[in-house]
């Protein structure tokens, strides 16, 4: 259930060019991103090539995430809960969101590693974070649904 | 400005949904397409914003095939303005309206101080520069359509493409948004609107087409195509189109009649010549 035991340097250096990679395509298409929040057929209208930016996102996303995965294992519900917290404070701006949701879950996971090593050294951190993500996934959800629809 | 010539579709083979349409817009005209649900008017407009490729005919904007361009370079002669719609995560209004930009980008980069100004300016030009910093979400039907209305202004186009844009709107908006469309036209766009209003093609608009099974029946000014007759034909209901004078001005207004024998009567009083109507045209004449 996720570890950050076992990373090491090497770990890092196989990972960070995809990672940093990734982070760039988004960023570069940041603004576009924003526009596919009116719907698809509007973002064309407003002249968003949607199909290749979906399939860059889908591409950057899946591969940061692999990369994530491969070193410290399955650490769920960052990625669910995050993102919602940072837009809350720096608005749904994807220029902004990218960021913020960046460093808000960095921080977040280190938290919980830091809870984790300094009372039950042997817990994966993925249970902890479903024990604070699913009750706050929750809260979002029933607090801002009518947002995304 | 806007060519169309011919322009044929079909969603599936064999179901003509547009039979051949041609109408054509200059700068600074408001063009009002009418017909019933489902005449294919939206159909039209999508194969005008290129979501769909006619099956024939030609849609020229400025001598240019609007099919064949690039969709960045097409965003800057045509700009979409949806019916009223939602928008997912909570965006203020400045925010929507920059999206409007996004075709003036180059690839990866930031909004400079000139989209920044355009923005502001199209939000100045259509009032709603105090709602800037208020989310779209929490906003009122009137004021997102303003919103809509100020991001297609900020794409900076030629031509406004309008989905029904009083639709749902009470008259107060309604009024906002015809009175926002005059103003732009008479700053040299164009705008093709649709409508279940034909009273609005009278109010504000200086071309109408009247659409039916996928053919356009008229286009001609308002005053000569929109009357009693050709709505009747066009709704398959009665309605009838009359003026009232206002302060010397006579406003033309469609009322449709719940049953045939008011719009016998209505038409038998008007084809008359009744006293009404040549009141009407006396009063004309004086204004």
């Amino acid at each position: 259930m996720g570890s950050l035991n076992k990373g090491d340097n090497a770990d890092l250096a196989l990972m960070c060019p995809a990672v940093v990679l990734s982070l760039a395509l988004l960023f570069a298409l940041r603004n576009k991103i924003d526009v596919l929040a009116a719907g698809e057929d509007e973002a064309r209208s407003m002249g968003v090539n949607v199909n290749v930016v979906k399939g860059v996102v889908i591409v950057a996303s899946t591969l940061m995430t692999a990369c994530a995965v491969s070193v410290a294992g399955i650490i769920g519900w960052i990625g669910m809960v995050v993102p919602h917290i940072a837009r809350t404070i720096t608005g749904a701006s994807f220029s902004k969101l990218l960021g913020s949701s960046f460093l808000a879950g960095g921080i977040f996971l280190l938290l919980i590693d830091d809870i984790v090593r300094s009372s039950f050294s042997d817990l994966p951190l993925g249970v902890l974070t479903a024990l604070i993500g699913t009750p706050m996934f929750v809260f979002l959800l029933i607090h801002t649904r009518k947002e995304w629809v | 400005m806007l060519d169309v010539s011919n322009v044929r579709f079909s969603y599936r083979r064999g179901r003509e949904v547009l039979k051949g349409v041609s109408f054509s817009i200059d700068r600074g005209e408001i063009l009002c397409l009418l017909g019933s649900n489902g005449t294919g008017k939206t159909t039209l407009l999508r194969c005008l914003l290129g979501f769909e490729r006619p099956d024939g005919g030609r849609i020229l904007i400025d001598g240019e095939d609007v099919t064949r361009m690039r969709l960045e370079r097409r965003a800057r002669y045509l700009a979409y303005v949806p019916q009223s719609t939602s928008i997912a995560f909570p965006y203020t209004a400045r925010e929507v309206v920059l999206m409007g930009r996004v075709a003036h980008l180059s690839a990866g980069a930031s909004h400079t101080a000139r989209d920044r100004q355009v923005v502001d300016e199209a939000m100045e030009r259509l009032q709603i520069a105090h709602l800037a910093e208020c989310r779209y979400q929490e906003m009122s039907g009137g004021e997102r359509q303003m919103v809509l209305v100020a991001r297609a202004l900020a794409q900076d186009a030629r031509l406004l493409v309008m989905d029904e844009p009083t639709a749902n709107l009470d008259y107060h908006n309604q009024v906002k948004i015809l009175t926002a469309l005059k103003y732009l036209a008479g700053q040299g766009l164009g705008i093709l609107m649709t409508s279940h209003y034909p009273d609005h093609a009278f109010l504000a608009c200086t071309k109408a087409a009247l659409m039916k099974s996928g053919a356009l029946i008229d286009v001609g000014s308002p005053d000569d195509i929109v009357t009693s007759e050709s709505l009747t034909n066009l709704y398959d209901t009665p309605v009838h189109v009359g003026g009232t004078f206002v302060g010397g001005l006579v406003v033309k207004t469609c009322i449709p009649l719940l049953d045939e024998t008011a719009y016998t009567r209505a038409h038998a009083g008007v084809r008359a010549g009744s006293k009404e109507s040549q009141e009407l045209k006396t009063s004309l004449g004086r204004a």
